[in-house]
């Protein structure tokens, strides 16, 4: 046996490769097995099976929305994280530093605009993600919590994409905010005209909480930039892991019945409840060659190719967007010279508009009554077929197509009678408040939109059949509603046809 | 990309490389050459803490203190004049007197002067950017030293009379909005509807001083009758009033001594002080004005059928509680701002036009008949003078100042003898009219009940 001296230069001289050997403990993964084993012992491989199913991998089937947004959020991390070495969370210098990052900062340009741009792609792909999971119904059983998960991450990013809004600290974002926070504050409306605000004032404290102060400031500015860098991230990320981990616990991406063979290819045991409780990679020869028991593929190379595809297509885009088109930074934020119109942040103009109309029922209620009745689609709806398949079918679709054309003649002819004719204050300036907060655009839109539901709930004597009308219609009146908050309301929140048309101030 | 964009194609960088040129074509000896063949291409920044300012100008103004650069095309262009000597740049900066946004790295955002470049501040030109002198030094000191615009901008604000209306300091009339901090009002503060030139402040200005009520259509101002040197000159002194960040150790040395100047030199003569105040509306006093945007006619203060019965009380009264119904201000210390001394130079300086001095010899009749005199207001005297505030073309003689400045002697004296030069003709039958005294009388007493 040679001497430790020389058993000690010995595995020095072998270091690279022992090393290397401990880090691809499996190998290199030049072999299916070997890629299986890596994906499985690996913990950031390990997010995924080491089989994926076939059908996941279709792109018509999940349109990639999820590892999208995945991806937008990446690249608002790593974005986000560089900025933060030049952001100053204070009011005399933030706008400053940002004007120091767009024209000084080494490629701070880039960053920047790729910040903005994959915010603002992030929320729709949220919203797009939200409706491609619930048109094929994979929210049953026994996927209901990952649904919930993901309302709340849908409601995470919203809260992000609002608190990230301030911090330049310019006329957009002052006002912006100040918008938001009162759209926050409208419980008011309700305390104050049922005339109980001063013993219970949720709305005030709601308003207390976010800003620190009576008015955007200081104190607002450094609690935005909390929440906005660290408290909802934290939040965020373990609700992102949360919603991964139910992928897995429930036996992947869901899939319709006939993408499995109905007799396991005569190889396999028919049926049964899989549980993935338990997982094992065996030695020995499988019984067919080339054939898995569910139509999976292994994850390695398939699902990681589409991956990787997906995660270079949307980063191109979001390249060549902030090459060509800088991040809006108006005037420095001026607490004396409000924005006329002061508008939310584009997700959130459906809102006001409703807001316009009522504030604390376009700013509370409806908000939370849709977040609500989002959260319990899955448990309203129990029912066990169509899953996996776009609309659960053709008659989804046709019901589907129907609420779609009825909420757009809806939203848009009540919409058009409220801006020619006005409401119900026009005709009876007396009316009490309360009323209206009550009987407005907004809520009447809503309670019809219920009506056909229930009323397609019975036609069709489906819970799904509803959900999909009830869904569909609350999704076209958001896109109405944020379009015309969009293009259609200048100052004053007064209608125009264009903005070419805006008065000169 | 962005690397190379940043790196290879921004438009500094093509400007530093142009600026070498420059410099190796203008190299006279060895030394001139290296210097020039080891001028690096980066950004250049001066940073004035206390001032708030971080200009990166320098980047592409880069001959700014080079002698030589004359016959160069900008940027690269020495300062012009000697101002750089006392104003050295990394003392000042450069946005201290010409404004724009220092912190950009391109011609377009750090000028800031086109749409979508969302600056309040925008590059100043000539001859406006002579406002930013007078942030810091006095006005008056600059005719010859620099910034003849602004002087005789400064010239013009006390001759036209502008704080007849319009409130500086403290001091004038409630008219017009006050001119504190007006050079520090952005594009966003003023109403642009009707500005026809650039959307720029100074374009505002200008426009708003040749014709106020075309800018703001139910203006009170009346037309400045100003030529264009005239609005230029008002125009820089306006924005030469705004807000600065001066320090102790910036404070140049005439700025100390007009501030002591203010306790201790002569103050303004009485002439001054009715240039500064009264001429906007009373022009020259000796003639009723008609003035066209306040629509009433302005009584002649200096008319000398008016100062011949006057008395320095009667005077000094009507200056101090001014006439509340009407657009004369009170000039008292609490409301317009002129102390008791000034008042009384006002008051010195109108009895100057005064010719001679005549008594006061109309006697009111007993049993002056309030009822007839209503009669007989309305059929002479309601053409001019109307019975309430709306319908007088002349001085609404409800007015409390009115009746509580002019005795029932004076009214009457002035109703029989008139007022030379003015609209107010003599009704007396003594005098060229056909009223007799008792008539008068009877309308004095009416006078009286009004209001």
């Amino acid at each position: 046996m040679p001497s430790a001296l020389h058993r000690f230069l010995d595995n020095l001289k072998r270091v690279p490769k022992t090393f290397l050997g401990s880090v691809r403990r499996h190998g290199k993964a030049t072999s299916d097995r070997g890629r299986s084993q890596a994906v499985f012992s690996n913990l950031f491989l390990h997010i995924h099976s080491v089989k994926t199913h076939k059908n996941s991998l279709k792109p018509g089937y999940t349109l990639g929305f999820g590892l999208l947004t995945t991806v937008c959020l990446v690249i608002l991390t790593v974005t986000g994280i560089l900025l933060m070495v030049y952001y100053k969370p204070t009011p005399e210098l933030a706008y400053k530093s940002i004007k120091d990052i767009h024209f000084v900062v080494p490629t701070g340009r880039m960053m920047r605009n790729l910040h903005r741009w994959a915010a603002h792609g992030m929320v729709v792909l949220v919203f797009l993600h939200m409706a491609r999971v619930f048109y094929t119904a994979s929210y049953r059983r026994p996927r209901e919590f990952n649904w919930f998960a993901g309302i709340a991450l849908l409601a995470l990013t919203l809260a992000l994409s609002f608190t990230g809004y301030l911090l330049p600290w310019d006329q957009l974002a002052y006002w912006a905010t100040t918008i938001g926070v009162n759209i926050a504050s409208s419980p008011r409306e309700l305390t104050d005209a049922l005339g109980i605000t001063q013993l219970f004032d949720p709305g005030g404290a709601i308003r207390h909480l976010l800003l620190g102060a009576n008015t955007p400031g200081a104190e607002a500015l450094i609690r935005f930039h909390l929440l906005h860098v660290m408290v909802l991230p934290i939040l965020l990320f373990a609700l992102v892991g949360v919603h991964f981990w139910r992928i897995r616990k429930d036996g992947g991406l869901s899939r319709p019945e006939s993408a499995d063979p109905p007799d396991g290819g005569g190889f396999f045991p028919r049926g049964g409840n899989k549980t993935y409780g338990l997982m094992a990679i065996v030695r020995g020869r499988s019984p067919a060659v080339g054939r898995a028991p569910e139509n999976t593929v292994n994850s390695w190379p398939h699902l990681f190719i589409a991956q990787m595809a997906i995660f270079m297509a949307a980063t191109v885009i979001l390249l060549a967007l902030s090459l060509a088109i800088d991040a809006p930074l108006k005037e420095p934020a001026n607490p004396a010279i409000p924005e006329n119109p002061a508008k939310a942040p584009w997700y959130f103009l459906g809102l006001q508009e409703l807001v316009s109309y009522s504030g604390f029922m376009g700013g509370v209620g409806i908000p939370l009554i849709s977040m609500i009745g989002l959260a319990l689609i899955p448990y309203l709806d129990r029912e066990r077929g169509g899953v996996g398949v776009w609309f659960s079918g053709p008659e989804g679709r046709r019901v589907a197509l129907r609420s779609a054309v009825f909420s757009t003649a809806l939203v848009v002819g009540l919409l058009a009678f409220a801006i020619n004719f006005g409401w119900l204050r026009e005709w009876y300036p007396d009316i009490p408040q309360l009323v209206i907060t009550f009987v407005n655009p907004g809520t009447v839109i809503a309670a019809c939109f219920a009506a056909w539901s229930l009323w397609i709930m019975r036609r069709t004597d489906s819970t799904r059949m509803g959900a999909i009308a009830l869904f569909t219609c609350f999704l076209i009146g958001y896109i109405i509603l944020t379009y015309v908050g969009t293009v259609h309301r200048g100052p004053n929140w007064e209608f125009y046809w264009s903005q070419a048309s805006w008065p000169i101030h | 990309m962005a690397a190379a964009r940043e790196n290879y194609f921004t438009e500094w960088r093509g400007a530093q490389r142009e600026y070498r040129q420059i410099l190796l074509a203008k190299a006279e000896d060895e030394a001139e050459v290296r210097s020039a063949r080891s001028f690096s291409v980066e950004i250049r920044q001066v940073v004035v803490p206390d001032l708030d300012r971080v200009d990166r100008c320098i980047t592409c103004h880069l001959g700014l203190d080079d002698p030589r650069m004359v016959d160069v095309p900008q940027p690269f262009k020495v300062h012009s004049g000697p101002f750089l000597e006392d104003h050295e740049t990394d003392k000042f900066g450069c946005t201290s007197c010409h404004l724009g946004q220092g912190r950009a790295t391109s011609q377009r955002e750090a000028h800031a002067l086109e749409d979508g470049t969302f600056w309040e501040q925008p590059l100043l030109p000539a001859p406006f950017n002579q406002s930013s002198c007078g942030v810091c030094h006095d006005p008056e000191y600059l005719g010859s030293r620099g910034a003849p615009v602004l002087a005789a901008g400064f010239e013009r604000f006390r001759t036209q009379g502008c704080l007849g209306c319009h409130k500086l300091g403290g001091r004038g009339g409630p008219l017009g909005p006050s001119l504190d901090g007006i050079g520090d009002k952005g594009k966003h503060a003023l109403p642009f509807a009707h500005v026809s030139g650039e959307k720029q402040v100074w374009n505002w200005h200008l426009e708003h001083l040749m014709s106020p009520q075309e800018i703001v259509p139910d203006s009170l101002m009346p037309e400045t009758e100003l030529d264009q040197a005239g609005v230029e000159g008002l125009t820089t002194y306006l924005l030469s009033l705004r807000s600065s960040n001066l320090t102790e150790a910036l404070t140049p040395r005439d700025r100390y001594e007009q501030r002591y100047q203010v306790w201790h030199t002569p103050p303004l003569s009485g002439e001054d002080l009715y240039q500064q105040f009264c001429y906007a509306c009373h022009e020259e006093g000796i003639e009723t004005v008609l003035h066209d945007t306040l629509e009433v006619a302005i009584p002649s203060i200096r008319n000398p059928d008016f100062l011949a019965v006057a008395s320095r009380e009667f005077l000094t009264q009507n200056l101090l509680e001014g006439r509340p119904t009407t657009s004369m201000p009170a000039w008292s210390p609490a409301a317009g701002g002129l102390s008791d001394e000034e008042i009384g130079r006002i008051v010195d300086y109108l009895l100057e036009a005064r010719q001679e001095v005549r008594e006061v010899t109309f006697v009111i009749a007993e049993g002056a008949d309030a009822e007839a005199g209503d009669e007989l207001f309305r059929e002479e005297c309601t053409d001019c003078h109307g019975l309430s505030r709306e319908e007088s073309e002349a001085s609404w003689l409800g007015d409390p100042g009115f009746q509580s400045s002019y005795d029932d002697a004076l009214i009457g004296h002035t109703i029989k003898f008139g007022r030379i030069d003015t609209l107010m003709i003599p009704y007396g039958e003594e005098a060229d009219g056909y009223l007799s005294d008792e008539q008068i009388s009877d309308l004095v007493a009416f006078i009286r009940t009004i209001g």
